[in-house]
């Protein structure tokens, strides 16, 4: 099994981008991860988390979505690349065999 | 202002930071939070978040790259290093000659401040003083580092502003002490004595034992670690004993080995109450004899001026008496009797170079040396600065046209400047690179030459490697800055036309560099010359006895009672001639009498003493020129020999057969002397100091005597030195034999300045050999850029020699004009050097011109390369471009 090892807020990145498809950008990732586990995080961490998935080839962006809340400005929406989903399909694989192991003690 | 309006400020503040591709969208995503935060929690708590995700997004990769112009400042390295690599001579001696004046400046500053760094490790060293005397005697006034036994415990007890006194003694007429644990015995040549306040005074580290305590009885003594470690192993050496003859000793602790740069050196300490004349003298308060050292550490705040002061009343209220007695002078004629005792205080930190005085520890440097060296480093520095403006500016004939065409192509005179600077830079970089390597390399022989343990780790500590690059960047700009300048203020359009000619830009400023050069060049020669002058004069100079083949054994009264059977021994040895036995051989040391002369006009004498036997003046070969010497004939106990010296202060035209007195302490009957011989003066202590007036007794056969000389044939002596030995265990002694040729002791006694002779050799080679590389370069590019007048001399007939002749002629008119200039500072600064020897040898004009000469000589073999080279040019070659 060959996947980048990822960090566990990389993984919380990665799963709520796919949650959120196709309105993943900063401040919706934000949103949705104090939403599950109730911590806010700074924008300029998830900008730095997202920045490095990208330059990892888990994610891709375009811009798009310009709304009169932003002021008129455009976001930078986030989606899945083939390996991150494939990414975040064998953290779950792997996560769900260990758990089976443990439930059967 | 619309309510939901995010602040405009960390909006701006995100604008300029952040990388123009994400602004927008971080702007967006902020007003988004912004708006819903204004919504749930109110404006204010809405912007100040806003303001923190803005602070929060000042990271690494959001910051905008900045359009700094690196590859500019790449650009001058390049061309740089190109033009190192395009002139690969000029390259060399410009490197080389930098390397070696920084590493020159290297070993130097490592002396220097070995030197500087004498007992500042001391606790509270800055307070601390030794009190020294300046006894003033009748005819004399000697300066001792010492002072009398109560000195400390007076000044303890009386002043308060002496917080602490501490006392140390250094045996004088006996070097070795014979030290015995069980079956091993020890020979101890750094056995010295203190008393218990000593360690207050200087905070000596205990590994063992308490400080308080240490020395408080006769019978307890302190080892250092290393002596500790040799005597017991490893084991603590706490309260084990040794022997002495047959007392024994406890050792009350063990404290870290006395660092090198310290002017005290010792492995023992005894206490002071176990020498018994120590003893005596304390008890009967004498205020005569300086026979110890006096450490005081003043309370903070008092000034060495203010309490030096005091010092002439302590010694009214608290001496006076003593010294009265013991000079047996009346407190009405002390006035007029020409003794004085004067104390005054030397900063410890001081001791190790500028104090030079009669009783040391151990001989001290000096200061002068330590100036002189610094002089010489800003010499080798200068002349490596000298060689590399030179050569810049001379090649700038060069470089104009690179100069000519970057400026045509748009480059500023700032920036011609900074890429020349650039250059001289990466030039003295690469210097300190190998100057580091070649100090390492040279390190141990230095350090073989000026017997020092110096090592180069001090340039790790940030401030001295901070301190470091500083100096060498300011080198490198001092150097490339007038170049630079030079250089890049030439008309671009003159040049690329073809008509700039740098012969005549900086030919003042150059020639004038190169007079300076070879002006100290010159001194430093004439200099050397001048030491090598005095050192072959000590050497050769008459010193009124043979120093040739004579053998000198030390610690002779162990053989006690058989003195006399050993010495019949060693005649028996073949290739021994005489045999002397004596108080001190020249050079050894002597202690000292006041005499009075039978005229009571003449004042007091202090005279030098020394004790020989019948055969000590044959066995030196020195010259009696009246009277006789002493001899088994005559029974010699009140009869003495004096030297010219002595006749001469005592009054006496004809010596032989006049009485001298001694006046002995606390009785008015002087014993009554006569003189049998008068001894050609002789040097007995080094030719630093002036003859003395000198005394011999002679001492019957059976007393035992410290040393022997013995005279020998000088063939053989290895054998003969082995058959002594072989002699001196059949004698059953247990004290392994000493000895060693008396020339050879005779020359350590001038081994500092032998040692400053070589080091002022050494660099003052570097200098003439970095003058000279840097005149090589010169001539190099003058000769040069003379080729084509060259040329035309050569068709319209000039010889070879005329040639050579006319290239060499310019420089030796400003190597002229150096020797001029150089004659007077040599003149004036060797003869105060020479001065520091009572006999010396004289400034003689021709070493002077010798050194003129030699220098004129190097140059031209330096210069004569090119010339040669380019007069023998076949002008066809030289004209055929025009």
């Amino acid at each position: 099994m060959n996947r980048t090892f990822i960090s566990e807020l990389e993984e919380l990145v990665l799963l709520s981008v796919g949650v959120l498809y196709p309105e993943a950008y900063a401040y919706s990732i934000r949103l949705e991860i104090k939403a599950q586990i109730g911590k806010s995080l700074s924008l300029a961490s998830v900008h730095t988390v997202l920045y490095r998935l990208e330059k990892e080839g888990l994610l891709k962006s375009e811009l798009g979505g310009k709304s009169e809340k932003r002021g008129g400005r455009s976001k930078r929406l986030f989606s899945l690349t083939q390996q991150g989903e494939k990414t975040v399909h064998d953290i779950h694989s792997v996560r769900q065999a260990m758990w089976a192991r443990m439930q059967s003690t | 202002m619309e309510i939901n309006q995010p602040p405009k400020r960390p909006q701006q503040l995100l604008t300029w930071f952040c990388k123009d591709e994400w602004v927008d969208e971080l702007l967006g995503d902020l007003e988004e939070e912004f708006k819903d935060n204004v919504n749930e929690k109110g404006r204010n708590r809405a912007i100040l978040s806003y303001y923190k995700q803005v602070i929060l997004l000042l990271r690494p990769h959001i910051l905008k790259r900045k359009e700094r112009t690196p590859s500019m400042f790449r650009n001058y390295i390049k061309s740089a290093y190109r033009s190192l690599l395009k002139n690969k001579a000029y390259s060399i001696i410009n490197i080389s000659g930098l390397t070696v004046g920084i590493a020159c400046c290297l070993l130097i500053s490592l002396y220097v401040h070995d030197e500087m760094s004498y007992d500042k490790f001391f606790k509270d060293s800055d307070r601390i003083y030794r009190v020294a005397l300046e006894r003033v005697y009748p005819t004399n006034t000697r300066f001792f580092g010492s002072s009398p036994v109560n000195m400390a415990p007076t000044l303890l007890e009386n002043y308060p502003e002496v917080e602490e006194a501490g006392r140390l003694h250094r045996l004088f007429f006996q070097n070795e002490i014979v030290v015995a644990i069980g079956e091993k015995t020890f020979i101890e040549d750094e056995y010295l004595f203190a008393d218990n306040n000593f360690f207050n005074v200087f905070s000596f580290e205990f590994i063992e034992g308490n400080p308080n305590t240490a020395l408080d009885a006769f019978n307890k003594v302190v080892l250092t670690k290393s002596t500790a470690k040799r005597f017991f192993g490893g084991e603590p050496a706490l309260n084990k004993t040794y022997q002495i003859d047959t007392s024994s000793y406890i050792i009350s602790g063990v404290i870290e080995d006395v660092p090198v740069n310290s002017h005290m050196a010792f492995d023992i300490l005894g206490s002071i109450d176990a020498l018994p004349f120590l003893v005596q003298a304390a008890e009967s308060n004498s205020w005569i004899n300086p026979w110890l050292f006096t450490y005081i550490k003043l309370g903070e705040g008092v000034s060495q001026n203010e309490f030096e002061s005091k010092l002439p009343e302590m010694v009214e209220t608290y001496g006076m008496a003593s010294i009265l007695s013991l000079l047996n002078i009346s407190a009405e004629d002390y006035p007029e009797s020409g003794n004085d005792f004067k104390y005054f205080l030397q900063p410890v930190e001081d001791i190790h170079l500028k104090s030079n005085l009669s009783v040391e520890i151990r001989p001290n440097s000096d200061i002068t040396y330590v100036y002189l060296l610094i002089a010489v480093v800003g010499f080798i520095l200068i002349i490596s600065c000298i060689n590399f403006i030179n050569l810049a500016t001379a090649r700038s004939a060069e470089r104009a046209k690179e100069v000519g065409v970057r400026k045509v192509l748009g480059s500023r005179r700032a920036l011609l400047i900074r890429q020349f600077l650039t250059e001289s830079n990466l030039i003295s970089f690469i210097a300190l690179a190998l100057s580091i390597g070649l100090t390492i390399l040279v390190l141990p022989k230095f350090n073989g030459l000026v017997e020092k343990e110096l090592s180069l780790q001090v340039i790790t500590d940030p401030m001295v490697a901070l301190g470091l690059l500083a100096g060498i960047l300011f080198i490198g700009t001092l150097a490339g800055l007038y170049p630079a300048l030079v250089i890049s203020s030439i008309n671009s359009a003159l040049v690329l036309k073809g008509k700039y000619n740098t012969s005549s830009k900086g030919v003042w400023l150059r020639n004038s560099l190169i007079v300076f050069q070879f002006f100290i060049s010159i001194s430093m020669i004439s200099g050397m010359l001048m030491l090598n002058k005095q050192m072959r004069f000590m050497e050769n100079k008459q010193l009124g006895f043979n120093k040739e083949n004579v053998i000198a054994i030390d610690q002779a009264q162990e053989l006690g009672q058989r003195q006399q059977a050993f010495k019949n021994e060693l005649l028996n040895l073949e290739g021994v001639e005489k045999v002397s036995y004596s108080f001190a051989l020249p050079g050894n040391f002597i202690g000292n009498l006041i005499v009075n002369s039978e005229d009571p006009d003449i004042p007091q004498v202090r005279t030098f003493t020394v004790s020989v036997d019948d055969d000590y003046i044959q066995t030196l070969e020195m010259e009696i020129v009246a009277g006789r010497a002493f001899s088994p004939d005559f029974s010699d106990s009140l009869n003495v020999i004096v030297n010219e010296t002595a006749a001469f202060l005592l009054g006496y035209d004809d010596p032989v057969g006049r009485k001298i007195y001694n006046p002995s302490p606390g009785s008015n009957q002087s014993p009554e002397l006569t003189i049998v011989g008068v001894v050609k003066d002789y040097h007995h202590q080094s030719l630093h100091s002036e003859i003395p007036p000198m005394i011999m007794f002679n001492v019957p056969q059976q007393a035992t005597l410290p040393r022997i000389g013995i005279k020998v044939s000088g063939n053989n002596n290895l054998s003969l030195l082995k058959n002594i030995e072989d002699r001196w265990k059949a004698f059953d002694i247990e004290r392994p034999i000493s000895y060693g040729f008396l020339e050879d002791r005779l020359s350590a006694l001038y081994e500092s300045d032998q040692q400053t002779g070589k080091i002022f050799t050494l660099f003052t080679a570097v200098t003439i050999i970095m003058a000279c590389v840097g005149l090589f370069g010169l001539a190099a590019y003058v000769t040069q850029q003379r080729t084509k007048e060259i040329g035309v001399r050569k068709v319209l007939g000039a010889s070879i020699g005329n040639i050579i002749l006319l290239l060499s002629v310019n420089f030796t008119k400003l190597i002229l004009l150096s020797f001029l200039i150089s004659v007077p500072l040599v003149y004036f600064g060797i003869g105060e050097w020479l001065g520091s020897f009572a006999y010396h040898t004289n400034i003689d004009p021709l070493t002077l011109l010798g050194a003129g000469i030699l220098t004129i000589i190097l140059a031209w073999l330096t210069i004569s390369y090119y010339s040669i080279k380019i007069a023998m040019l076949n002008p066809v070659n030289s004209l055929r471009s025009e």
